[in-house]
């Protein structure tokens, strides 16, 4: 899912091409927030999180023409650009070896701002997260947000390495169960 | 190729958390370009991981906005056909000091190139490197377990063959049943010996005896023309109650009993201690 419609992002996506800023506007108001709460749940820092929310907007902006609708959403490529970033710049101030490693408990901020168009979503998605169990919330923290290899996540954790794939396997079938109900919502 | 055996390998799993290596980021790519199958399993994965990320949404501050449009207003897009044009750059020329020049740009150029290819194949090679060791490791662990399996396996062959002829002397005709019964020490007790009297073996059930105290043993006695003869040590085993062979032919008995005696056993039974006995 997407804030912007299919035939919307299309529209704005060909004008941020032609180098138009007030659709880059528009794209900026749609997915700030999503990204801004990614990148602030990776760095754990509403300062660094600015930063990094700035410069994954200035590299969607100049890398746009490479973005190519064949491999995936215009939402998903922002997504990764933002995740790499954020797990940059963590790797940069040496954070990356002493991770938090949030649960979903404190990790669901409820959005601000009135972007939540419907209360009970919210009440929703705070139950079907923590429906997750608690070695598959770890994993995803570990590579998801923390940007861990598999081998460190396998070395941190103590197991072997195929238990991690498997893990990451279940966890995101797991969290595509729990979200299958959302999307229906949405 | 197996759509199906691809799809639940994990690998689009690790794709869309962000946790693969370049080399399988483009083979993931690839295959999802090729099957449309692999492609909507992609997309719906894809789907999953935006809403995991909608779902911690947080407002940017409002500044941040007027920050970002001012820093876009100063970064000029990358067009592919810029990208295009630069590589047109380097015409030949008729110059030939320009073709030197160009020359060696285009060595330098080419040493990079090789240098990170270099580094490119190290980075793989160490990667597969890392992959055959996991592999051994993995390899040793089989050859670990299968080892100890066949340890196993050689083991219940011979409970299984012990079995086997302990229930070929219960089942034979010329297998004589004695009853033995508890003495003062263990009045209820019973215990059984089956003795072939054609091939003179003998085997032991331990009845309802209870286990030995740890520093003694139950020892077998044939009392042959008055005298015990001894048919060795009962081997006590926790794990097995099943009847087992004792050492020693007997050709003629007019009684048979257990005695209690300091392990490993004892020369001429200790009559204080006897615990089951019964006549022929």
């Amino acid at each position: 899912m997407s804030r912007l419609g299919k035939e919307e992002e299309t529209e704005i996506l060909q004008k941020i091409r032609d180098g138009d800023r007030s659709a880059f506007e528009k794209l900026y108001d749609a997915y700030s927030a999503a990204i801004y709460g990614m990148v602030t749940k990776i760095l754990r820092s509403e300062e660094a999180a600015e930063d990094v929310t700035q410069d994954t907007f200035v590299k969607i902006w100049k890398y746009i023409h490479s973005y190519d609708s064949q491999k995936g959403k215009l939402f998903t490529w922002m997504l990764n650009i933002a995740r790499n970033t954020a797990i940059d710049a963590l790797r940069k101030t040496g954070n990356v070896g002493k991770p938090k490693i949030q649960t979903f408990d404190s990790a669901v901020h409820i959005s601000e701002g009135g972007k939540t168009e419907s209360p009970v979503i919210t009440i929703g998605l705070r139950d079907f997260v923590n429906k997750l169990s608690p070695e598959y919330r770890i994993i995803v923290n570990y590579i998801y947000f923390n940007g861990y290899t598999q081998k460190e996540v396998a070395e941190e954790l103590d197991i072997p390495l195929g238990t991690v794939k498997t893990r990451i396997r279940k966890a995101v079938q797991d969290l595509r169960k729990i979200f299958k109900l959302l999307l229906l919502w949405i | 190729m197996d759509i199906n055996e691809y799809i639940s390998s994990g690998i689009l799993e690790q794709y869309v958390l962000g946790s693969v290596s370049s080399k399988e980021k483009q083979e993931v790519e690839c295959m999802a370009s090729i099957y449309p199958e692999i492609k909507s399993e992609l997309e719906a994965l894809q789907s999953t991981l935006e809403i995991f990320a909608l779902q911690s949404e947080v407002s940017p501050p409002p500044k941040l906005k007027g920050e970002v449009l001012r820093a876009i207003a100063e970064v000029d897009q990358i067009k592919d056909d810029d990208i295009s044009s630069a590589s047109k750059v380097a015409k030949p020329s008729s110059d030939h000091a320009q073709v030197i020049r160009l020359s060696r740009r285009w060595a330098a150029v080419g040493a990079v190139l090789i240098v990170s290819s270099l580094a490119a194949l190290m980075f793989f090679n160490y990667e597969s490197q890392e992959n055959l060791i996991a592999l051994k490791d993995e390899l040793n662990q089989n050859d670990q377990i299968i080892s100890e399996q066949a340890q196993n396996l050689e083991a219940l062959r011979q409970d299984y063959g012990q079995l086997a002829s302990v229930n070929s002397v219960l089942t034979n005709p010329n297998t004589q049943r004695v009853e033995m019964q508890g003495t003062e020490m263990f009045p209820d007790g019973v215990a059984q010996v089956y003795w072939n009297t054609e091939d003179q073996q003998i085997v032991m059930d331990r009845g309802n005896m209870p286990p030995p105290p740890e520093d003694q043993d139950y020892q077998l006695w044939a009392i042959v023309d008055g005298t015990p003869t001894s048919l060795g040590v009962y081997p006590w085993s926790e794990e097995s109650s099943e009847p087992a062979f004792m050492s020693g032919e007997i050709e003629k008995a007019s009684a048979f009993a257990v005695t209690i005696e300091p392990k490993g056993g004892s020369e001429t039974p200790t009559l204080s201690k006897l615990f089951v006995i019964g006549e022929v």
